[in-house]
């Protein structure tokens, strides 16, 4: 589904990414994960052609990024999409974010993207909020709001970039019980997260980072059990001791 | 709503001044200021050729000029003061009154004419001159005399009884002439001959010097029979009978001593500066019979002309006079007629630059916030510094008076062909306009800067092309943002749009400077103008409130941010 | 029009220094008397005590509706006039000190909303800490607050200067010649207007772009 090959990039003197290769099969859930400044949020960010990459190649769902004519707003159409902080569209009520793209991209109707939405509220349990303002929802439920309008694209494929840094802890749950049941559903999912206990309890496989290079890509019990480098192990440590 | 009651107060406050017991002006004689003061303040022309204007180097000469300077030196001695400081301060046709009103100016000679509505506020001296009005025109016009100029556009300046004339012979015989009305001599002069008026009517003396400042004097002729005689007198405070007295004798000394020829042969027949030419204008008879017997006959018959005799000498203070703006100007209606139409161009300037200046703004605002166009980002800096760097005055005369002479030949020619106010207008317009649009685009960039990046990734990773996240996303965003400093600029449209005061439209604060030139009454014409822009602020300041409440998004504090 | 003709404008360099210095004056007494008056002013409006933040307001807000034009012939035309009624003394030639009074209240005017969201900007923990250090108010302000609030606003106090630079070609309205007056009187003087508006705006626009380049890099640095 997501195949990264030798990926490189840099900014000016600064190696973001050096030789980065993974792939990522359809149904698979793959966390992400690495001490902060170690590229992963980079990484997730060229896989929907957020950032240009100078070196190597990203194919989704078999199209290659880097191929010039790729239509990248067709592709980011099908990638759904999540953020640290949300970015929910604080001038239109919860209902407007969710049929913005619904309308203007998938060239749906007003009612049909109205009647999509709200199953999709009701999927991330918000169906009484669709006419509120991003403002007047606590932030976790603003980021059940982000996934709800990632999904309403269809998308075939979901990348959550850290989408529980920015939450109160008692709101953390709450979004990471709708990313757990998103994956037991059988989405192809990355996800960079420090949320240990989710990649233990649902990703197939944890991807390791650290100065812009994939030290580890194993299987997830294999990668806490096991850890194949020192440096994972004790990243891993200093995660658990807290 | 506290806010805007604040607003209001000074209303209020301007109602305290104008209730208040009104200070007199102490009416100590201007002989015993001088004594006090050391110093006497005499007012000159800057551009009446030759009468009172700048030579070389700055320096004030010219006909009345050297009978003023005569006049201080008899003052010096009279007053045994031969220490006495002389200051000269600048005056024009639009303030002059009112500067020797309030005490700025002592005396004032320069081409100032004597007639009933001036006499009622300041003092003339014997008459110093005698003018004809006429017309100036380049020879190939065919424009000979008053009658030629039906249908045409004609030159005159603000605030001179020539202007008077004109609009009420315009009036009077419907001979529909486009006026237009200068700010001094000089750029009536230039307005005739950069061809946007066939004819510039004034005093014929000042013609005939305003003709030796052209770059081929031949080409240009004084025509016309004289529409009236004038007679220009020096300007002093009212009621002042022993300065009065004392710049009388001394001018009719020099007159009847035979100097006052000799100096009139220094400026009307012989070469004079800064070219080196000479006006060939003959002394007139009536100039001969004044020398021989100075007096003060002014030529405007509907008044009883001041005979020397000796009035009362009172303390005089100002006398409000708010009837005025109902009284009737020379061309018909009222002087609040003035101020209506004043206030209809302001508003009609200032709202139609707005528009402009937003449709204008914006793109060059995400132009300027663009990251993936390097090139487009450069061109509208560029735009936006050259137009935010240079004054608003400066920019505006350079679309008046040098954009249709750079416009290639037949196009200026066009151009001014224009009816004036449509020319004064357009300037103004574009001028305002362009200059808005750098100040909105650097408000739409600021505020599309201040919008987290993500919000545009956000709309991105949805699909939307960048076109769709400018149109849905980010401008929506981003008015709300600038939406109260917008408010501030659109405020500073309508107070640049004064700026169009300089190049002659008639809009609000002209208004206020003709009414003083008409009425000499500057507190009510001042008060009155100031009421109507702290209105006009009021008006913009609610409907933006309004605008504001409706555009507020639920949890959100004003200005967007969370 | 054949050529243009910048010859006057080097015959005249020390005229178009004289205005210079005009306009230099002017800028620099509003300025300074500006940004005194209106770091008062900006303290007024923010005071707990309402009757003082009620005035300043009222000063703010009413010098900011007035066309500057307008506030420029009150104090040449209006404003003398009062006073000799009130302190019987004769005036001389007031251009240049009218002038400049008039700019220094108007801008104060200005200043004192720059300064007064400056204040704002700072945290207002940054109160409470100096309060708590046992500081007083004022010394809180002058000390802590203030500097602060100058910093985050230098960059718009610069573009503010700019926009008084220019502004102060504006004392052509009373027949005072800064630099754009004497440049347009030598202009009509020599018959080369045209070429003299193109060379002051051109003067004009390098000190302005000068300064607000400066702003610019100034605001990058604050923002970092």
């Amino acid at each position: 589904m997501i195949s990264i090959r030798n990926v490189s990039k840099r900014f000016g003197a600064f190696q973001v990414l050096d030789g980065c290769s993974a792939e990522i099969k359809r149904g698979e859930v793959v966390v992400v994960c690495g001490p902060s400044g170690s590229g992963k949020s980079t990484l997730i960010r060229c896989v929907n052609a957020l950032e240009p990459i100078q070196a190597g190649e990203i194919v989704v769902d078999g199209v290659s990024l880097t191929d010039s004519a790729t239509d990248l707003t067709r592709l980011r159409a099908r990638v759904g999409m999540v953020f640290q902080h949300f970015e929910l569209f604080g001038h239109m009520t919860i209902m407007d974010n969710l049929c913005l793209a619904q309308v203007k991209v998938h060239k749906r109707d007003r009612a049909e993207a109205e009647a999509k939405g709200m199953r999709l509220l009701e999927r991330v349990g918000l169906a009484d909020q669709a006419t509120k303002y991003p403002a007047q929802l606590s932030g976790g439920q603003q980021q059940r709001v982000a996934i709800a309008r990632a999904l309403c694209m269809d998308p075939v494929c979901m990348l959550f970039d850290e989408p529980t840094s920015s939450l109160d802890p008692e709101m953390v749950g709450e979004v990471l019980e709708v990313m757990v049941e998103l994956a037991r559903e059988g989405m192809t999912m990355m996800v960079v997260t420090h949320e240990m206990g989710f990649a233990r309890k649902v990703a197939n496989r944890v991807i390791f980072m650290d100065q812009g290079a994939i030290l580890e890509d194993a299987p997830s019990r294999t990668f806490f059990d096991r850890p194949g480098t020192e440096r994972a192990a004790r990243f891993l440590s200093r995660l658990l001791d807290h | 709503m506290p806010k805007s009651f604040r607003i209001l107060v000074p209303f209020a406050w301007l109602l305290v001044i104008l209730l208040s017991p009104q200070p007199v002006l102490a009416q100590e004689g201007t002989l015993r200021k001088i004594q006090e003061s050391g110093a006497i303040t005499l007012g000159h022309r800057e551009s009446s050729l030759p009468f009172s204007y700048y030579g070389d180097n700055q320096q004030v000469i010219g006909y009345s000029h050297t009978l003023m300077l005569r006049v201080a030196g008899a003052i010096k001695a009279h007053l045994a003061m031969p220490d006495l400081q002389v200051k000269l301060m600048p005056v024009n046709s639009s303030n002059r009154i009112t500067l020797v009103q309030n005490g700025t100016v002592d005396l004032e000679c320069g081409s100032t004419t004597n007639n009933a509505e001036r006499r009622k506020q300041v003092a003339f001296s014997n008459t110093i001159f005698i003018v004809g009005t006429r017309l100036l025109t380049h020879v190939s016009s065919g424009v000979r005399d008053f009658a030629d100029l039906a249908g045409k556009t004609v030159v005159t300046t603000a605030g001179t009884t020539s202007e008077r004339l004109l609009r009420r012979m315009n009036d009077e015989q419907r001979m529909a002439m486009n006026l237009i009305s200068a700010k001094d001599h000089g750029e009536s002069f230039m307005i005739l001959t950069t061809g946007r008026a066939v004819a510039f009517m004034m005093d014929d003396a000042l013609l005939f010097g305003e003709r030796a400042k052209a770059k081929n004097p031949r080409d240009w002729i004084v025509t016309g029979t004289p529409l009236s005689q004038e007679a220009y007198g020096c300007m002093m405070r009212k009621d002042d009978l022993r300065f009065r007295a004392l710049v009388n004798d001394t001018l009719a000394r020099i007159m009847t001593s035979g100097e006052a020829e000799r100096i009139y042969a220094q400026w009307f027949t012989s070469p004079i500066p800064p070219k080196g030419l000479n006006l060939h204008f003959p002394i007139s008879d009536a100039m001969k019979k004044l020398f021989l017997e100075p007096n003060d006959l002014s030529f405007d018959q509907d008044e009883p002309r001041q005979t020397g005799a000796p009035t009362p000498l009172r303390a005089t203070g100002y006398h409000w006079d708010w009837d005025i703006l109902f009284s009737p100007t020379p061309g018909g209606g009222t002087y609040l007629h003035w101020l209506t139409t004043g206030l209809f161009w302001t508003v009609l300037l200032s709202v139609s630059a707005w528009l402009l200046a937003l449709l204008l703004g914006i793109p060059l605002g995400i132009a300027r916030a663009s990251t993936r166009w390097p090139a487009l980002r450069n061109t509208a800096m560029a735009y936006v510094e050259l137009f935010r760097d240079i004054p608003l005055l400066v920019q505006l005369f350079l679309w008046y008076f040098v954009l249709p002479e750079l416009l290639p030949g037949p196009w200026g020619e066009a151009v001014k062909g224009w009816r004036p106010e449509v020319q004064q207008f357009l300037a103004a317009w574009l001028c305002l306009a362009t200059f808005t649009a750098a100040r909105v685009a650097e408000q739409v960039r600021a505020a599309l800067q201040a919008i987290p990046r993500g919000q545009k990734e956000a709309a991105l990773a949805l699909g939307l092309t960048s076109a769709q996240a400018y149109r849905w996303v980010l401008l929506p965003v981003a008015m709300r943002i600038t939406l109260p400093p917008m408010t501030s600029e659109f405020l500073n449209v309508f107070k640049n749009s004064s700026v169009a005061t300089t190049i002659g439209l008639l809009e609000l604060s002209r208004q206020a400077q003709q009414l003083v030139d008409y009425t000499a009454q500057p507190y009510e014409a001042f008060i009155a103008v100031t009421l109507l822009y702290l209105l006009i602020n009021l008006t913009v300041l609610f409907g933006m409130r309004r605008l504001e409440q409706g555009m507020r998004v639920p949890g959100l504090a004003q200005g967007g941010r969370e | 029009m054949s050529g243009l003709d910048f010859s006057s404008a080097f015959f005249a360099w020390p005229l178009l220094l004289e205005g210079a210095i005009v306009t230099a004056g002017i800028t620099l007494t509003a300025m300074l008397a500006g940004l005194v008056w209106g770091t008062a002013l900006a303290v007024a409006r923010l005071s707990p005590v309402q009757p003082l933040a009620w005035l300043a307001a009222l000063y703010v807000n009413l010098f900011r509706s007035v066309p500057l034009v307008m506030v420029i012939l009150w104090f040449f035309l209006i404003v003398p006039e009062v006073l000799h009624g009130l302190f019987g003394r004769a005036v001389g030639d007031i251009r240049l000190a009218s002038a400049m009074v008039a700019f220094a209240l108007f801008e104060a005017a200005y200043y004192a909303e720059i300064l007064r969201a400056g204040i704002l900007s700072v945290p207002r923990g940054q109160m409470e800490a100096g309060l708590a250090l046992g500081l007083t108010r004022g010394a809180t302000m002058r000390g802590i607050i203030l500097p602060q609030a100058f910093r985050n606003m230098l960059p718009l106090l610069l573009t503010q200067a700019v926009i008084l630079f220019q502004d102060t070609s504006l004392v052509y309205v009373i027949g005072l010649a800064d630099f754009f007056g004497m440049s347009y009187k030598i202009g009509d003087r020599d018959g080369t207007l045209p070429e003299m508006l193109i060379l002051a705006g051109a003067v004009y626009f390098c000190i302005g772009l000068l300064i607000s380049r400066l702003a610019a890099r100034l605001q990058k640095r604050v923002s970092r």
